[in-house]
């Protein structure tokens, strides 16, 4: 599971949504692994371009403590506190976000949920959000 | 032959021997690659840039793969962990290949040498088999709802999963209340104006109607 993909996610039983809180879930990482970027990525750029359209429409929707909270529990520690506007048209910080986003994966671990507790694993990269019917509203 | 949604639970029915079935018949997957890119069609993404896809009932990926073609970032869910560990060996001998690439000595030759052949299999596309995949996969259940926030994605397609809704596999299981959770939130998740493109097989016309008016009644149009 990518970076990108826990900032999206929420746990959304009936007992979660009832606290209003709409919270992100809490990361514990067993394994981790980082793609590098490969060759054809790092000279072709085309491909460079697309991934710093694609950061560029994504940040707005972002939600930045989130992202800070998920990549300090995958052990990167790098990205700033915020974005200004300056940081927002820096290809490079663009480039950077694509692949914190993208290439950081847990592929074993756990999501808990910080509200309910609500426990959520992630197995080869899977995570397990199966709902049974009662914990639905 | 009976229709796969009458035996039982999705998850049951494509079983890792069915998910292997599915995934290798050459007609299944010349399909539903053609439905897809109907989707994707249908979506009328901008150009020029990669937008944020929610792929419902991905399966082993094939409509994925699709997606991926057309440069797009998806995230896949599905309610049978068989299926999605076909997808996830899909994405792992992806990975693999571009590592390949990577340790042999002359990776500017077998480059160019790639793309020659991927020139001449898909015309103008440019197919960007060595990358690694921009798919993840997530092993849920869409009559739940959606566990997104709002306003996550760009687009969504659904390829032929949907009838599943329409059918209670357990007792506490009632359709139209899956249909409306699945519906509500997808209307919820995707963000302002974008589309959904949902192929599906409905059994009955009254399938087909409970599927359209609950998407009706959550706002969606067209």
């Amino acid at each position: 599971m990518r970076l990108l993909t826990h900032n999206v996610l929420r746990n959304n039983t009936a007992a979660a949504k009832s606290k209003n809180t709409n919270s992100p879930l809490l990361i514990t990482a067993t394994e981790i692994r980082v793609d590098e970027p490969t060759c054809a990525s790092s000279s072709d750029p085309a491909q460079q371009q697309r991934e710093i359209a694609f950061a560029k429409n994504i940040l707005p929707s972002l939600d930045w403590p989130t992202l800070l909270q998920g990549a300090k529990a995958m052990g990167m520690e790098s990205l700033p506190p915020m974005v200004t506007p300056e940081l927002a048209a820096d290809e490079g910080f663009l480039r950077a976000l694509y692949h914190v986003l993208m290439d950081v994966h847990l592929v074993n671990g756990m999501l808990t949920c910080p509200d309910t507790g609500r426990e959520f694993p992630v197995t080869d990269g899977i995570a397990d959000v199966m709902l049974q019917e009662s914990e639905c509203d | 032959m009976s229709r796969p949604e009458l035996t039982g639970h999705a998850s049951l029915f494509y079983n890792a021997k069915e998910a292997r079935k599915y995934d290798s018949s050459s007609r299944m997957v010349g399909i539903q690659r053609e439905i897809t890119e109907r989707a994707i069609e249908l979506l009328k993404l901008p150009e020029g840039r990669p937008s944020f896809v929610l792929d419902v009932g991905c399966g082993s990926g094939l409509s994925g793969q699709v997606l991926e073609e057309h440069g797009h970032v998806w995230v896949g869910c599905d309610v049978s962990r068989d299926m999605l560990d076909m997808a996830n060996e899909r994405i792992e001998r992806k990975r693999e290949a571009a590592n390949g690439n990577e340790s042999d000595d002359d990776d500017s030759d077998d480059s160019d040498m790639d793309d020659e052949n991927n020139g001449e299999e898909n015309g103008n596309r440019k197919q960007w088999k060595e990358e690694p995949s921009p798919g993840d996969l997530l092993h849920h259940d869409m009559g739940t709802g959606l566990p997104f926030r709002p306003a996550s994605f760009d687009a969504c397609i659904s390829i032929s999963a949907l009838q599943w809704l329409c059918y209670s596999n357990s007792k506490d299981q009632i359709p139209k209340r899956r249909l409306m959770r699945f519906f509500s939130s997808l209307y919820q998740v995707l963000r302002r104006g974008a589309r959904a493109v949902l192929q599906f097989y409905p059994e009955t016309s009254e399938h087909a109607i409970l599927i359209s008016e609950c998407a009706a009644k959550v706002g969606f149009a067209g």
